[in-house]
């Protein structure tokens, strides 16, 4: 059926010879060239896949780990703990534990979650669906990659130096991360963390300035901005969060590098004394850091989002068979989101001392952004609705991701309001809500974006049936695991405590706990299934056609996977991307770039 | 004639982009995401600055009997002035009064001499260099521009040479600020002093790396009237980096 | 996948022939083009004449695929270029077109395609033909007003240092630092970074300019990020010597000789000269 439509679509190029087209056929022959120090976006996009997917199973274990000390705690842990403690009795220390949730946030949202948005679809479909040959600037875009490298390695490390890796929490908070004397994990391990984060930082601003010129710049033509997939939008802008955002957390960064590391003084007050020592001259303001690093990492919550709504709207229009209900506001409310988000960043910082008033203006603006959410989901949902949906694992993941987000936002909102956050701030209500929007939301659309593009990437199919069984077991346990986080956050369990059992009123949470614990792990070894899957499809799977889901985008035009420089013909593109169920067709999918004037033309030609 | 085919016109329109080079965009984004890490150091040195109930500033002075002798730990009360000099850790000559207090001070029976580590005359004199850089940079490209090589190595040349100039006399300045115990951890001002001209400082040597990467390239026949981008964009970080600094020269130095 | 019908060379190797020199320059106009364009088309214009211009590539287009550079012909034309050999000479004005083709003179070639819009073939000596897009490249020399400009910024710096050492206005002294400062960083802007001789648009319908559209988020940014840390970092202090209410007195640190005044945030070097007058 595909094969008809091509040979018409592009009917007009009957005459021409076959051959090599393009760019076609000038890509490096070399294993070292091809694959490891390529230039080819796709080959980059698949190379932070790999190494983000690796850094999930080191991130996974560690918050197993946390999870096991806080259902037994200083109980000897089964399979790590005999590699991990076996000097100290395999049983956990308190500063380990500490380490260990520091990590876990660190390396879930730096390593993988950002890197497998941003860099693994972001390198992967931008110059696919806009219908360029690669991206604008090929070597920055390998270097963005290799300067990965450099943190994997400072933040790998760290774990074996003295002291151990960072155990400030993830927002590194001064004193505690600038003092060397304060915790073991700012001996050493805070300082690679640092260097690494720079690191990281830089990959993602060469990525972002390479991928804002290249959706400018290299559209194919006809591709104008609003003919854009919901993923380009979405990638776009996000990249601007990064651009704007991020240099303001280098600073940050480099400030409490210099300060770790000559004794300077931004966040250290005056007459501060750890472990009967004075921090330094002080005069700093530790306030002043959870300002700058907010002022970056709030916006980084929505690029941990936003390319997330992008990869789910596209996937739930093509499997809905529907177009994209409220394209234009979907735009916008993305948009608008990211806009909202530079000026929201200080409600996380309610409880921190911070002046009432800017906490009553970081409430009003936080509030603000249930509005463009609420439009994306009712849009997701309309989309749906009366749909002819095709129940694949990609489309389950994604219609997952719309409902945790609703769950998740709401309990963002509960936050949000100033005198609510009182009573709920640092318990585990927000290690639900952050887990709610970032494993069942973000993590849901990229296992949607993995189970949808991996036929484009790798030119084979995954396991649909082994697809829907890990998404029902994943689906269950993170229920299970992080909705109970409200119920025993409510209750008042604070987070980041090594030992619940000390505290006489957390004992009767003590079996939720435990619940949580066995919940998590079945979420852990559910998603042995998918690594499973996803290395069996790709060496066994079943070879995908050019346009397996019947897709409307500019990517699924490229052969499957695509040569070096992506498309024979450079795609003309005459209409926006969810022409689905078009009356003008009797296919109810419409290309974007399939030309019918020219068919109506030569059809009258014939006649 | 036979040949005059209709050339095929596709109906598609033009897409939207502002008409300037995938470079020209990504220097212009890059320079975006630069006005936001200096805003990022700047913008925490003022409101830290503000936000100090004690600011401990550089300028330093001797204070020395009329008689030419060092006094150490000597305090004045005056009952008119508040002014009062405590003592300091010992053997430290250095008694840090605020330069508005001199005038007053000098007054009395002390004389005292004004030391400033924050060397302004030097610095002023560093932000002549550095806007001469810009006027040979910005030189260099209209020279090739209009097609004369010879014009462009001599510009670049001079815009090379002062930026490595401008470089040295902020290492001799380090070096003389460290001597004297004004190190990033003696006070918070230092400590931005050192963050602000240091990564300032940092983007000069970039600078000066890559335009000597460009007179190399421009000595290889690279460049010329028509194609001269990357002279362009480097021109563009160049002036940028001038920007900052005459931003930095005002609000660490002089204010 | 062959149910994709590919456009590929047309017959033989030698159907259409780049000289390396002719395909560096071509791969070099193409990098520098700002239309978005992905092809060097050669072209017949309706005298017939022939030329080079860059374009976006055509569904019916026949290629010729030219290593670093692609180049196409309309599938309708594709016969005419049999044997032709596309050359560049800087000597002899940029591109030539070399061949046998009906009725068709290369040097008449030449002529055609320097008016056409993006011009591949701009000969060496000529200014380029750039539509008004721009006017950094080929406009007038601004050499006098580069000089004008550095003049302007050394007296500028000039009057800094006087402001600095003489007003004694504290105040007075920071409004005049911080608007000379943003006069000097705005000419640096305008003239030597050529924002004033940019006036491309971002789309061309509309009128707003791209310099706009890249540059003031950040700046917007950076002033939210400095606007909104003031309430809570920088509420203490100095904040009170510029807005007259009295603060607490300095606790002197460690082993720090300080000066103590009673009624000013203390330390500032310049607030003793408020004091004073303050006491008069």
């Amino acid at each position: 059926m595909m094969d008809e439509h091509k040979h018409d679509a592009h009917g007009d190029h009957g005459t021409a010879t076959h051959g090599h087209g393009g760019g076609h056929g000038h890509g490096p022959t070399t294993f070292l060239g091809k694959y490891i120090f390529s230039t080819d976006h796709k080959i980059i996009g698949i190379q932070f896949l790999f190494s983000t997917l690796l850094w999930f199973i080191v991130g996974g274990i560690l918050a197993l780990c946390v999870r096991w000390q806080l259902a037994w705690p200083w109980s000897e842990m089964p399979i790590v703990g005999k590699a991990l403690f076996g000097s100290s009795g395999r049983v956990i220390s308190p500063e380990f534990y500490t380490m260990l949730f520091t990590m876990h946030a660190s390396i879930m949202i730096f390593f993988v979650i950002i890197p497998i948005l941003a860099g693994a679809f972001g390198n992967f479909c931008i110059p696919l669906m806009i219908g360029a040959p690669d991206m604008a600037f090929p070597k920055l875009n390998m270097m963005s990659y290799w300067f990965m490298w450099p943190a994997f390695i400072f933040m790998g490390s760290s774990f074996f130096v003295e002291g151990g890796a960072a155990a400030a929490g993830w927002t590194a908070y001064p004193p505690l991360a600038a003092v060397h004397s304060a915790a073991p994990g700012s001996l050493h391990g805070q300082t690679l963390w640092l260097a690494g984060l720079l690191f990281v930082g830089l990959s993602s601003l060469m990525g972002s300035i390479n991928y804002i010129t290249t959706i400018i710049k290299l559209r194919a033509p006809g591709m104008k901005m609003f003919r854009m997939p919901m993923t380009i939008w979405a990638m776009l802008i996000t990249a601007l969060l990064q651009a704007f955002a991020l240099p303001v957390l280098t600073g940050a960064l480099l400030m409490q590098l210099i300060e770790r590391i000559f004794g300077a003084n931004f966040f250290i007050p005056e007459g501060l004394m750890v472990n009967n020592q004075m921090a330094g001259v002080g005069g700093g303001q530790p306030l002043l850091w959870q300002h700058l690093f907010w002022f970056y990492s709030h916006p980084a919550v929505y690029i941990m989002i936003l390319p997330a709504m992008g990869i789910v709207s596209d996937v739930i229009a093509t499997f809905s068979r529907k177009p994209l209900f409220g394209y234009r506001p979907m735009v916008y409310s993305v948009a608008g989101i990211a806009g909202l988000g530079f000026i929201v960043w200080g409600h996380h910082m309610f409880q921190s001392g911070m002046n009432p008033a800017l906490g009553a203006t970081f409430m009003v603006s936080t509030m603000l952004i249930a509005l463009p959410s609420a439009v994306k989901t009712f849009n997701w949902i309309s989309t749906l609705w009366g749909g002819n949906v095709r129940f694949t694992a990609a489309l389950l993941n994604a219609v997952a991701f719309v409902s945790m987000f609703i769950i998740g936002g709401l309990s963002g909102i509960f936050m949000a309001a100033t005198p609510v956050d009182i009573h709920i701030h640092d318990t585990y209500f927000i290690v639900a809500h952050i887990h709610y929007v970032l494993f069942t939301g973000s993590m849901f659309a990229v296992f949607a974006g993995i189970y949808y593009w991996f036929p484009k990437m790798f030119g084979k199919f995954m396991d649909e049936r082994l697809g829907k069984i890990h998404f029902v077991l994943t689906f269950i346990f993170a229920n299970t695991t992080f909705f109970t986080m409200h119920i025993i956050g409510v209750a008042g369990h604070p987070r980041r405590i090594a030992d619940p059992t000390y505290y006489p009123m957390l004992m009767d949470l003590m079996p939720l706990n435990r619940m949580i614990t066995y919940s998590a792990i079945c979420l852990g070894f559910s998603q042995i299934i998918f690594f499973f899957n996803f290395v069996k499809s790709l060496f066994f799977g079943q070879r995908a056609p050019r346009n397996p889901w019947n897709s409307n985008t500019l990517e699924w035009e490229a052969p499957s996977p695509p040569g070096h420089g992506n498309f024979e013909v450079t795609p003309t593109v005459y209409r926006g991307p969810y022409e689905y169920a078009s009356p003008e067709v009797p296919e109810d999918f419409l290309p974007q770039t399939r030309n019918l004037a020219a068919e109506r033309e030569k059809a009258t030609v014939h006649a | 004639m036979s040949h005059a085919a209709a050339v095929h016109e596709t109906k598609v329109e033009p897409n939207e982009g502002p008409p300037i080079t995938p470079g020209k965009l990504a220097m212009w984004l890059f320079l975006a995401t630069e006005i936001m890490f200096f805003t990022g150091l700047i913008g925490s040195y003022v409101v830290l600055r503000i936000g100090s109930k004690k600011w401990v500033t550089p300028y330093t002075v001797e204070v020395r009997k009329t008689n030419g002798d060092k006094v150490e730990g000597e305090s004045r009360d005056d009952s008119k002035d508040p002014l009062v000099l405590t003592s300091q850790i010992e053997g430290e000559p250095e008694i840090r009064v605020p330069r508005a207090e001199i005038a007053k001070a000098a007054d009395g029976s002390f004389e005292i001499e004004h030391r400033d580590p924050l060397n302004i005359p030097l610095t002023a004199a560093n932000t002549f260099f550095l806007i001469c850089s810009s006027v040979t940079m910005v030189m260099a490209l209209a020279a090739i521009q209009r097609g004369d090589r010879a014009g462009l190595h001599k510009f670049l040349w001079a815009t090379i040479l002062i930026g490595a100039l401008f470089v040295s006399i902020q290492v001799y300045e380090y070096r003389k600020l460290i001597h004297e115990g004004f190190v990033p951890a003696a006070s918070i001002f230092a400590s931005c002093f050192y963050v602000m001209t240091g990564c300032h400082g940092a983007h000069v040597s970039g600078g000066v790396i890559y335009l000597t990467g460009i007179q190399i390239a421009a000595y290889r026949g690279k460049f010329s009237k028509t194609e001269n981008t990357t002279v362009e964009l480097a021109g563009l970080y160049w002036h940028f980096v001038d920007l900052v600094w005459i931003i930095l020269f005002t609000v660490v130095y002089l204010i | 996948m062959s149910d994709m019908p590919q456009a590929g060379t047309t017959g033989s190797d030698d159907w259409l022939v780049l000289t390396a020199e002719a395909r560096t320059k071509a791969a070099e106009f193409l990098k520098a083009d700002q239309q978005g364009c992905d092809v060097v088309r050669i072209k017949f214009d309706e005298h017939g004449k022939i030329g080079l211009v860059l374009d976006r590539r055509a569904p019916d287009d026949r290629i010729f695929a030219q290593g670093s550079v692609t180049v196409v012909v309309s599938g309708a034309s594709a016969d005419a270029v049999k044997g032709l050999k596309v050359d560049f000479k800087p000597d002899q004005g940029g591109f030539s077109l070399e061949g046998t083709f009906p009725g068709q003179d290369p040097k008449v070639g030449l002529a055609a395609f320097e008016k056409e819009k993006g011009a591949v073939a701009a000969p060496a000596a000529a200014p380029a033909a750039h539509a008004g897009e721009h006017d950094a490249h080929a406009g007038p020399d601004h050499t006098k007003e580069y000089l004008q400009v550095f003049g302007a910024l050394i007296v500028l710096t000039a009057i800094e240092l006087a402001v600095a050492y003489v007003i004694q206005n504290k105040a007075v002294m920071i409004l005049g630092l911080v608007v000379l400062a943003l006069v000097k960083a705005a000419l640096v802007g305008l003239f030597f970074m050529h924002l004033k001789y940019e006036h491309a648009s971002w789309v061309p319908t509309s009128r707003i300019k791209w310099k706009y559209i890249i540059l003031v988020p950040p700046v917007i940014l950076a002033c939210v990020l400095v606007f909104l840390l003031m309430p809570d970092v920088g509420n203490t202090g100095m904040y009170g010597v510029l807005f007259g209410e009295p603060s607490t007195v300095n606790q002197s640190p460690a082993g720090g000789v300080d000066v103590i005044r009673e009624g000013e945030g203390g330390g500032e070097h310049k607030g003793g000269a408020e004091h004073k007058e303050e006491h008069k």
